[in-house]
């Protein structure tokens, strides 16, 4: 689908970029500030200055910023970053534009997992949580890879793309077969499930954090690769590349990636798939710009998600996964509209 | 692709569990006042009993009752019905009989169990039964309709009623209707009333007091709000619904709190349950403990989840039982 050349830009278009990823490392920023000083409770700036300047562990306003905000914003940063990465890898290395980790049933592995855990073994943290979700993500990803691999092409497109699909239906219906005959997990899941950056607490970022750098270098890295393949895999494998081991090396990043931000802030909806589309538009189809500006785009529109769900339900809050459905499921008929009409 | 399924489902458990802590009101426990004499097969055949799907008549004393409802078969062993089908909606395995229900109110002979939320037809009508009580559910017509065709009586929720909010009165009055123990189901409730007055009465210090109920699920915090059995219960012995949390109040039984507004929280008292997660979720959370009168030591946190369960239960012997395991709990936190 991408049908330009991808191995280089034009030189003049290279400022232009730079500065577009510099704005975007600014709007990061103030969404930073705007997920620190906004939420339920309405604190002045004065107080959260205060706070982060001078904690006081017995004012409940600090405790606030520190045990609520800091970590949420943390997780929101690196997730959306990992989610970010992750949809613009899947989408180059399957060739489909509707591509997100969903397809690869990374997600639905991460789940079945966890479910288990809370079932079988009775894990009830999310510390725990982290562990299984990633090692669901894992055997997903190995199994889908595995499967899709099988016969004398190997690992085209549409046969990841396929295995990926039957899999996510597999473990989902093997997810809501234990939900359905076990209340007491159902219970427990059903937050984790929706995808939210609350109530992580700050152990599941240290936790996380070696698994994202070695991630995040992947995808970084990944860049030529993908702009190989996305000529496609004869012409990839003309320019020199190792077509298989390029896909796995991809393939291994996006595992840890998606099972890392799953484990962290549960499944979370279109972030992946939406992020890269926008990117492009400014971007052209070079992955050496594509990653770092979905890099940083992603983690905007989650941390903006996250405080419009802080507003809205008052007293209450709206878990981030569902305010990135509510924003992506317009976005995603868009495209699909869209591409029936140009395709 | 996204597993619209467990989304959808998602807010169910919740609602019930909000449902159930909203239903338990008060309670009556049946050993002290000895004022009526019990008549056995007080009620008389035919009686008709006001449904939301319309009355439903019952011709005749029944012999096989099913209780599908929340409750509904816990109701029915406190009459000294045993029903042949019943639904564990708590759930305690075995029989479904719940830990506070005296040994002589236990089955004789093991009912068949049946599902909750989801319940085979064909099972029940494989049980021969002619009463069927459905009072404290959904209120799903389709579920109600395709009980109703196996052509026995359905009680389902009372008119006017809606979706797991039938109150323990409404739900004795009914299955007391139903199984013709009128007398012996008023004297339950004028026990539990008693026992209330009674508690209210011993605790003097509890009167006029704000008392903040909530419940902490995974990952969640949310309070309970007037039309609730919890806040029931706690009114009955005195306290008062926190304005603040009222305030908030929507059409649930309950609120979501988000973890920066624990302070709606702070009242005069604080009872907090478990839900579906640890109790050191509750007591080890910095935010929760910054709250003033979690500080000053105003809190019940109910871990034991059978007295959590009773607290929410409304049913008249699990509220008996939330009543002398709760009150001792809130005597010694009012006293710090």
């Amino acid at each position: 689908m991408l049908r330009e050349t991808t191995t280089g830009l034009p030189r003049r278009r290279r400022a232009p970029l730079g500065l577009g990823l510099v704005l975007g490392l600014v709007a990061l920023g103030l969404a930073v500030v705007g997920s620190v000083a906004v939420g339920a409770k309405g604190l002045p700036p004065s107080v959260v200055l205060d706070a982060l300047l001078h904690h006081d562990p017995a004012d409940p306003d600090h405790l606030i910023i520190w045990q609520v905000r800091v970590p949420r914003t943390l997780v929101g940063l690196l997730a959306g970053a990992a989610l970010g990465l992750a949809g613009v890898i899947i989408q180059g290395v399957t060739r489909n534009p509707l591509a997100d980790p969903g397809i690869l049933g990374v997600n639905a592995g991460a789940s079945l997992c966890v479910v288990v855990a809370i079932s079988v073994a009775g894990i009830d943290s999310m510390t725990g949580y982290v562990w299984f979700a990633f090692l669901g993500a894992a055997l997903a990803a190995v199994v889908v890879y595995g499967v899709g691999s099988l016969g004398r092409d190997g690992a085209t497109p549409l046969k990841i793309a396929l295995t990926g699909a039957a899999c996510e239906a597999a473990f989902r219906s093997l997810t809501t077969g234990i939900l359905v005959s076990d209340n007491a997990t159902y219970e427990q899941f059903r937050f984790w499930q929706v995808g939210s950056l609350a109530g992580r607490d700050a152990a599941v970022v240290t936790q996380a954090l070696p698994f994202l750098i070695a991630g995040f270098v992947l995808a970084l890295a990944s860049a030529r690769t993908l702009n190989g393949l996305a000529l496609g895999d004869d012409v990839a494998r003309g320019l020199g590349q190792n077509v298989p081991a390029g896909r796995a090396l991809c393939a291994l990043a996006v595992v840890v990636l998606c099972g890392t931000a799953t484990a962290m802030a549960g499944p979370i909806a279109f972030v992946g798939l939406m992020v890269p589309h926008a990117a492009r538009l400014i971007t052209g189809p070079d992955h050496r710009w594509l990653l770092p500006y979905s890099m940083v785009l992603a983690p905007l529109v989650l941390l903006v998600a996250d405080i419009i769900g802080r507003l809205v339900a008052q007293p209450g809050e709206l878990q981030v996964g569902i305010v990135t459905a509510a924003i992506g499921a317009p976005v995603f008929i868009a495209l699909v509209r869209r591409k029936r009409v140009r395709g | 692709m996204r597993s619209p399924r467990p989304r959808a489902r998602g807010s169910l458990p919740a609602l019930l569990l909000g449902a159930v802590l909203a239903l338990a009101g008060c309670g009556s426990s049946a050993e002290q006042s000895a004022t009526e004499p019990a008549t056995p097969a007080s009620g008389r055949f035919p009686v008709t009993i006001a449904t939301a799907f319309g009355d439903v008549t019952i011709p005749a004393q029944p012999k096989r009752v099913v209780a599908l409802g929340w409750g509904d078969a816990e109701v029915a062993l406190t009459l000294g019905v045993q029903p042949v089908g019943a639904s564990d909606w708590l759930p305690v395995g075995g029989d479904g009989v719940a830990p506070w229900m005296p040994q002589d109110k236990h089955y004789t002979t093991a009912p068949t169990m049946l599902g909750t939320l989801e319940v085979s037809a064909e099972q029940v009508a494989a049980l021969d039964p002619d009463l069927i009580l459905d009072t404290r559910a959904g209120g799903d017509k389709a579920r109600y309709d395709q009980l109703a065709a196996l052509g026995v009586p359905v009680v389902g929720i009372p008119a006017g009623g809606e979706a797991y909010a039938t109150t323990w009165q409404q739900q004795l009055d009914m299955i007391g209707k139903a199984l013709g123990r009128t007398s012996e189901a008023a004297k339950v409730q004028s026990d539990l009333d008693a026992k209330f007055q009674q508690a209210a009465g011993a605790h003097p210090e509890f009167t006029g007091k704000s008392v903040a109920v909530g419940a902490k699920m995974a990952g969640s915090y949310g309070a309970y709000v007037n039309g609730g059995a919890r806040i029931e219960f706690m009114e009955r012995l005195g306290f008062t619904q926190s304005p603040q949390v009222q305030a908030q109040a929507n059409d649930s039984f309950y609120i979501t709190v988000s973890p920066e507004r624990m302070d709606l929280f702070n009242a005069d008292l604080t009872v907090i349950s478990p839900i579906g997660v640890s109790a050191d979720e509750i007591t080890k959370d910095p935010l929760f403990q910054a709250v003033p009168s979690v500080k000053a030591g105003h809190v019940v946190v109910l871990s034991d989840q059978t007295v959590s369960q009773a607290f929410a239960s409304a049913t008249p012997l699990g509220l008996s039982y939330a009543i002398d395991q709760v009150v001792p709990m809130i005597t010694e936190a009012m006293a710090r």
